[in-house]
Parts: C-alpha cells; structure tokens; sequence
C-alpha cells in the first residue's frame, strides 16, 4: 500500500464527512511496526512482532465531536467509519453544552522524516538477540544472579494526516529500548536492580556510553548488588535529591497532567484560572515540548497535526501555559501547542505531554549534594501517581542516604509523597545538565490509552522538604 | 450482527486461518482471533467525548520445533492474515530454540460461558447518552461545593476463537457494561476527589455511582493532617482492600515468576503463607463474573482452583507454557492484556480471585480498636510497588482516623509502608460483607497491623 492511496483514503473520508453535513474532519493513518523480545534466564520466552495500521477519523457535528476507527483499508469501509463518526457526534450534540470550536489554521503540508544510522528494520533479528546475551553476561561481572531478564523494544512506521484545511502531513514515528534486570536472593530476600532506556534514534543508541548493553548489565548487577545491605528510608519529612529519571515522572504525572488542558477546563485542575500566579520557586521551570536536543522522544507533529512546540508551562516558578488541543486553545485565547495525541488509530487523541522535564539550574552534580547535607538522593523509579488534587506518589527504586554531604549507604525502597503544588515551593536548586528519556516499555496511561509513548527526564533537582514514606 | 452470527464469523476466520497454515506448509501455528464492539461516552461539565467502532485482529504464534515466533495483525483481511502468517514463522525459524517449549494447548474439555446479556447489543450510543443526561441532572442536586464531575458509560460485546494445529478449535464470547463517575468537590479552598464504578456482564446504573462518589467525595472535606508517623491497624474498605490485595495476589501467585525464580513465594507451595482464616479461589466459572469465558485466551477450559486454603499456599495459577514446565499443566488462567487482544501473548492473571467471607462486618470492625487507620477509595502506588520483595509504600487518598471505635475526623493523604507478604499474616479480620468489583479480587472489609502509617 503506497503513500499516495493512503492519502487518497483520508481524503475520501474528509470528503465524505463534509458531504453528510461535518463542519470538519480529521483523518489519521498509523501504520506501525513493533517488536519486542523477552530474553528470560537465558531464554528467548518472547520473540514477535505486531503490525498496528488502521485509520481514525474525528469528525465534527453541530459543534459536536465523535471518533470511529477501522483497521479496514478500503474506500467503503473508510466511509462506513466516517458515517459512524458523524452518527455518534450528532446524537451527543443534545448534551454537548460545551461546544468545539476553533480558529481556523493554515494549511500544512510536509513532509517530517527522522533519519537514523542504524534503522532496526535493517538490523538481523539474531544480532537484536546478541545485544540481549551480551547485557546479561555483564550482570554476572558484578554478581552471580538468581534470575535475569533483557528485553528490547522496537516501534517505527508510519503517520499519515489530513484534515478538511487541506493539511497533509507525513511523519515517521522512531523509539528503540532495551532494559536489563537482575534478581538475586539473599536470605531470604530477593534483591532487584536494573537499568536500561530508550531513545527516538536507530541502534546507533546503544552504541554508545552509557546506553550499551554491557553498562546496562554492570548496573543491573551493581545495583542488585547494592540492595543486599539496603537500610530503610526514614520516614517523614526531609530535604531529597531527585534524579533526572524520578523527576522526570514527577514532571509527568503530578504537574504535567494538571497542566493539560481538559482537565483546567473541566475545572478539576487545582491550577485551572491561574495563569500569571506564582506557583513554586525560582529554581522550580517545568518544559513540555515535541523536539528536545537532550533525547528523548522525537514528535514533530501532535494527532491533530499540529506542529510539537516547546510549551514552557512553569516559568521560574510561575505558570506561563497550559498543555492545549485547537479546542482548548480557542476556548483559552491562545495557540495550539501540540499536544493532541493518542496512542493508537483506535483512540481520539486527548491532551497528553510531549517530552516534559524540568528545566536546568546551575548546580553540578557534586554541588547538589554538598549542598543537602543531609537526605534521600532519589536516582532509580519503578513509577509513579499522581491524583487531581496535585498529591502524588512516586517510588523511588533506587535511591540512597546522603549524609554530612556524602552518600553513604543505599536506602530499600521508598515512596515519595506530597503534593505538586507544595513540591514546588520547595525546589531549592537544579543541576545544569539534562537527561531525557523515552520508551518502548511503559509510558504515559491517561484515559485507558496506555501505553503511550512520552519523554521524560531533567536535572538533578534539590528540595528541601519531600514526605518520604519509609519505615522506622 | 447477534452474538451467534459473531461466533460463527470468529470460527469461521479462525477455520480459514488453519487452511493457510496448511497450504503454506507450516508444522505448528496456534490464531487467536478477536472481535469486538466499543462504544464509550464520556461527560465532563458540559464536554461530550465519544468513540464508536469495531475492534479485530489476529494474533499467530508459529512452532519450527521449538523456536517460537509471534506476530499479529488488524483486521481480516486475507492478504495480512498470510503475511503475519509468513512474518511469525520467519521470526521462528530466526531465532534460538527454546527448550522448554513442547508444543501449544492439547484438546481439551472447555469451561462454561458466562452470561451473556443480549440486551448489550441493542443498548445504543443514544440509550447511554440518554443515561447519562439523567445522571447529569442528579448532579444538580448538590451544592456549588460541587465543582466538576466525570461522568463515562461504555458498553462492549465481543469474543475470542482459538484454533491450534493440534485441533483445538473453540470460542468464546463476552458482554460488558460498565460506568464510572470521577466528582471533584472544593470547600474553602480545601478539594478533595473521589472515584466509584460499576461493572457487569448486563447495561449498569450510572446513577448509583455518581451519588457514591460525590458522598465520599464530600465525606472527605474538612480533613486535617495525620501530624504522626505510627503503627496502627489499617481498616480497608472491600473495594480498598481489593485495589490492595489484588495487585500483590496477581503477582505472587503467578506461576511464571516461579518458573523464572523471581516469586518470593515459589518455595512456599503447602507451607502457611496466611492466616488460617485466609481461604481464596481463582473462580473461573461463576457465570456473573465479568471475565468468565469457556475458554482462556489459549483455548484451555476456564477452571476454579484452590490458591490458598486455610493460610496453606495450595497452587500457583499457570497457562500452558509455565504449567506444563511446573509439571501440573495450565489452570486455564492465560490472558491477553491491552487495548487490542489480539497483539497480546498470552500471559497469566487470575480469572477472579474470591475470598471466603468471616464474620464481622464494617462497623463491627471499626467499633473494636480504640486507635485506627479506616481507608476507602483509592490507593497510590500499588501497582508500582516491589513485588520481589514485597515492601510497599502507598498512599491512601480517603483516609479517615479511628478513635475508640468510631471515625473521628477525616484525614488528608497518607503514606502506609509495609509488606505485602508479610501483611497476609497480619491479618486481624476477614470481613463478612464480600463485595463483588472490577479489580482482579473479591474482597470483604480487612484488618491488617503492623503498616507503619505517616502524614
């Protein structure tokens, strides 16, 4: 199937939504590979591959939205789901008080290639596998394991876009990953450590340090190592150090949701009407943009094919923006800022974050340690959650004790809590350098649609007061 | 299209897919195919959103002796089903062989169906959005403390056939309705959230949950810091409990992770791992419960089986790759995760676990510890916790403290630490009151000491 016939089929279906009364339409093809291999205690348990190609059309009645997929590629069926669309969107009008509207746009039509080194479609799948051993026999430099596992992730393709302004827009999405996880137990106790990310780059990726997958399988180890003479965070509250990968979903999940703008027009953002306010401190800068020189994930264009700009929401402490689609944005007075995405054909795209990520302060790594004195220093997170009322949990998963200015022993696993709101207030300093991160495995959930694929990352920020959920 | 016409187009593609197979000269294949219709409607202040369409696709997964490969696709189409069909038995013959691996599911006696409500057919786009409205106006009632709320029906039917080279041939189908509310209430600058759902196999009441939830949400204004960090026994409301237990129970009792000799409790088969008033069944033939299918997602009858009995950890749960390597064979419990089923492997999950009910209820409980912690509503963390070792630390929105037997104040979130593992012989109380949910569990009210609590 080539590009032009794709093109053709989103046009059918802009033509024909226009044709049975829509004011607009969106059409959107994904056609996406993903592969992914589990490399379990030496043996292959996953090998696959999953072809994701389908066509989602939004479409726009009396005002109204409605969304219809199909993974059927033909002129009858793209009508049918063009009419299923417009079917549900007129039925919902009645109670539809808020009605969609937007500005109208110009036109664009481009063309956003990601070129890479090393494409994975052009890389054996044996040599993917090797990567895999190679990681797992470097655990065993650090310790003899009771069980390991590698897994790598592929995803790349194609999206395709048009809508009734005569856009056409062609991009092709890029996300390689591999992590690397060792167990080991001692006394009873299972030990766990790992390591690994991904990057919107080819292999090329883990080519490099500290990406390949012999420095992933030393940490792994290093880290399991390391939990075998963990101490119990303490409990309540205390000054922490948060690493680029913690406060990274700190941004994500606590702030970066707040921000986005369904939820500040529903009026269930504790930041909705605040724009201007000073919310946190001067060292506290929050970004969300599509393209970052840091890594990250690549995303030139969001699903409403509106261009993935920097969207400073957090400006020393203030807050500058919102995280908007074209409704939105019209509703708010201002611009679009590229964040109308979803996960798959099958879904309308929703707000949702782009790469979002602290912003960088003056500190080196050192410094910021020195600085706390005394404290957690948050590195390693298996995750985290935040609730509308700005609290939130996020695990850190390795982390240690900072005492007299020096890190002195590794903490077991620990929660931190709060609130965004408070956290941020509390930012007493950020490092100058920036990590950011992206993935195959995991990424952003909201509204059922999860996996997405999100960036994340920062500087190492310090706070002075973070609920730490330990035990004494 | 009725459920019979659905079940007929799903074994018919599945017939198809095992005729290309042979053409093509393929030694062992096993197709999952799957289909289903979504609708989803969601409510926020005035803001409607909705999705309407049909979901389907293939998964294939191809033996070469045993080098396994897998791959998928959207759709029926004939030309993508052969391509996946060619894609999955070249990643096979690509890769190393796995030696455990001997062979996809054998014939087997399929489970029951669960009940199947036809009325979810015909409940249409505009019979939701006409729930819905009916919903919004309740919300009328409340005060302006009240100041957003979502409100979200979906409605879904569909199904799953399974065909393997060893002459499994078998389907399954499924209806399910469920509806959420989401209220967020302010009260002189103070907010507070709360979440309710409900979920069955027949077209829900969205009424009760949006009077549900806005009650908790109310419940909780005025709420006042814990100021301590203390060892109290934790009071969990069934739906808290379950959101609790549910994720640990999933995961510890997982069979792959015995295998792959990462579950703390995979030397622990016929050894007390509980309280000896702690009995659980994975129940994958009560015909009301939402997952119930005749067969799993890899054409294994769907099953009850004793996890635990009285305290004595009794069985894993496995499908058939891990069963047959643990030596006890499948439970029936392989399941296909995500928004498309059938770009899943199949993986294990409980069908529902289900907790033999004790004696005393709620208040019963509350009434007996002169100093508690009771939550209800939702956790934070649970799923990212350390099922390795088993040490969480969570936080609980809707908190409330306990004093001489009775709530006292509500309290803002809170952080509970502690072990899952552990937690299970710190069980003070198995409540009587078992309530039917969404989550992986059924649980009643339970009593738990030990957690270390701050806030």
């Amino acid at each position: 199937m080539d590009n032009e016939f794709i093109f053709y089929l989103l046009h059918k279906a802009v033509k024909h939504g226009e044709e049975i009364g829509a004011s607009f339409i969106e059409a959107r093809m994904d056609n996406l590979n993903l592969t992914t291999i589990n490399y379990t205690n030496e043996i292959i348990t996953e090998s696959s591959t999953r072809e994701r190609k389908g066509i989602g059309i939004v479409v726009y009645v009396d005002d109204t939205v409605g969304y219809s997929f199909t993974p059927v590629l033909t002129p009858e069926a793209i009508k049918e789901t063009t009419k299923r669309a417009a079917k549900i969107a007129k039925a919902s009008a009645f109670l539809s008080k808020e009605k969609e509207t937007f500005d109208e746009r110009d036109a664009i039509r481009d063309i956003a290639e990601r070129k890479v080194v090393k494409h994975p479609k052009d890389v054996e799948f044996d040599e993917k596998i090797e990567m895999l051993k190679r990681s797992i026999d470097s655990i065993k430099e650090k310790i003899e394991p009771t069980s390991t596992t590698a897994v790598y992730g592929e995803l790349w393709g194609d999206k395709f876009f048009v809508n009734s302004e005569g856009s056409e827009i062609y991009w092709n999405p890029m996300i390689v990953d591999m992590r690397t996880v060792a167990t080991k137990k001692v006394n009873g106790f299972m030990a766990r450590g790992n390591d690994g990310c991904g990057s919107s780059q080819g292999l090329e990726f883990f080519e490099k340090e500290p990406y390949t997958p012999e420095t992933f399988g030393i940490n792994a180890g290093k880290y399991c190592k390391e939990q075998e003479s963990a101490v119990s965070a303490p409990a309540g509250k205390g000054a922490a150090l948060i690493g680029p990968r913690l406060g990274g979903v700190l941004a994500h999940e606590s702030f970066g949701h707040l921000s986005e703008s369904d939820f500040v027009l529903s009026g269930m953002s504790p930041i909705a009407d605040r724009i201007g306010a000073t919310l946190g401190s001067e060292h506290a800068t929050i970004h969300d943009t599509g393209l970052t020189p840091n890594g990250g994930l690549w995303l030139p264009y969001d699903d409403s094919g509106i261009p993935a700009d920097d969207t400073v929401i957090l400006d020393k402490g203030i807050l500058v923006g919102y995280l908007h689609n074209r409704v939105s944005a019209k509703k708010m007075n201002t611009k679009p800022t590229g964040n109308s995405r979803a996960i798959t054909y099958m879904f309308d795209p929703i707000p949702r974050m782009k790469n979002t990520f602290f912003g960088a302060g003056d500190l080196t790594e050192e410094e910021a340690i020195e600085l706390m004195g005394n404290g957690i220093y948050a590195v390693g997170t298996s995750g985290g959650q935040a609730d509308m009322d700005g609290s939130f949990l996020f695990k850190c998963s390795r982390g240690y004790l900072v005492e007299k200015g020096e890190i002195t022993k590794t903490i077991k696993d620990a929660a931190l809590t709060g609130n965004i709101l408070e956290f941020i207030k509390h930012i007493q300093g950020a490092t100058k350098n920036i990590e950011m991160f992206t993935g195959y495995f995991g990424g952003c959930g909201k509204g059922g649609q999860y996996p997405l694929p999100v960036g994340m990352g920062g500087p190492i920020l310090y706070a002075d007061e973070v609920m730490v959920g330990g035990e004494k | 299209m009725s459920l019979d016409e659905l079940k007929n187009e799903l074994l018919s593609i599945a017939e198809s897919c095992l005729k290309y197979a042979k053409e093509m000269k393929i030694p062992s294949a096993e197709f999952f195919v799957s289909k289903g219709s979504l609708t989803e409607i969601q409510y926020t202040k005035g803001k409607v959103k909705s999705r309407d369409g049909l979901v389907s696709g293939i998964g294939i997964q191809v033996a070469d002796n045993q080098k396994v490969g897998f791959a998928s696709c959207a759709g029926f189409a004939e030309d993508s089903i052969k391509s996946t069909l060619e894609q999955a038995f070249k990643i096979a013959k690509n890769r190393p062989a796995d030696p455990r691996f001997t062979g996809f599911v054998e014939v087997n006696q399929p489970g029951k169906n669960g009940e199947l409500d036809k009325g979810i057919l015909d409940h249409t786009g505009e019979d939701m959005l006409s729930q819905i409205s009916d919903a919004v106006k309740l919300t009328e009632k409340y005060d302006e403390r009240l100041i957003g709320m979502t409100i979200a029906s979906n409605n879904i039917w569909g199904g799953h056939a399974i065909a393997n080279t060893n002459g499994v041939f078998e389907a399954s189908l499924n209806t399910l309705n469920y509806c959420y509310a989401n209220p967020v209430v302010l009260d002189k600058g103070e907010r507070s959230t709360a979440f309710d759902v409900k979920i069955g196999r027949s077209v829900q009441d969205i009424s009760g949950v949006v009077s549900s939830s806005v009650d908790m949400a109310m419940k909780h204004l005025g709420s006042v810091e814990l100021g301590e960090t203390i060892k109290v026994p934790t009071i969990w409301h069934p739906l808290t409990a379950g959101n609790f237990l549910g994720a640990v129970l999933q995961a510890g009792l997982n069979g792959a992770t015995v295998v792959e000799k990462r579950n703390p409790l995979g030397e622990k088969l016929n050894e007390e791992i509980a309280v000896k008033e702690l009995n659980l069944v994975d129940d994958g033939q009560d015909p009301t419960k939402i997952s119930t299918t005749a067969i799993d997602y890899e054409g294994t009858g769907r099953r009850k089986t004793k996890v635990i009995e009285n305290g004595v950890l009794k069985s894993f749960l496995f499908n058939d790759y891990y069963g047959k390597i643990f030596g006890i064979g499948s439970t029936g419990n392989a399941n296909r995760q995500g928004n498309a089923e059938f770009e899943a492997l199949p993986t294990i999950s409980p069908t529902k676990f289900v907790m033999t009910p004790g004696t005393k209820n709620l208040e019963e409980q509350i009434e007996e510890f002169d100093k508690a912690i009771y939550m209800e509503g939702g956790l934070m963390g649970v799923g990212h916790s350390n099922f390795i070792s088993g040490d969480f630390s969570i936080q609980a929105i809707n908190a409330f403290l306990v004093e001489k037997g009775e709530i006292v104040k509500p309290i803002k979130p809170i952080s509970i630490a502690g072990n899952f593992y552990k937690s299970l012989k710190d069980l003070i109380h198995i409540g009587s009151d078992i309530t039917p949910s969404y989550l992986p569990i059924d649980t009643p009210t339970l009593t738990i000491d030990g957690h270390t609590t701050s806030g």
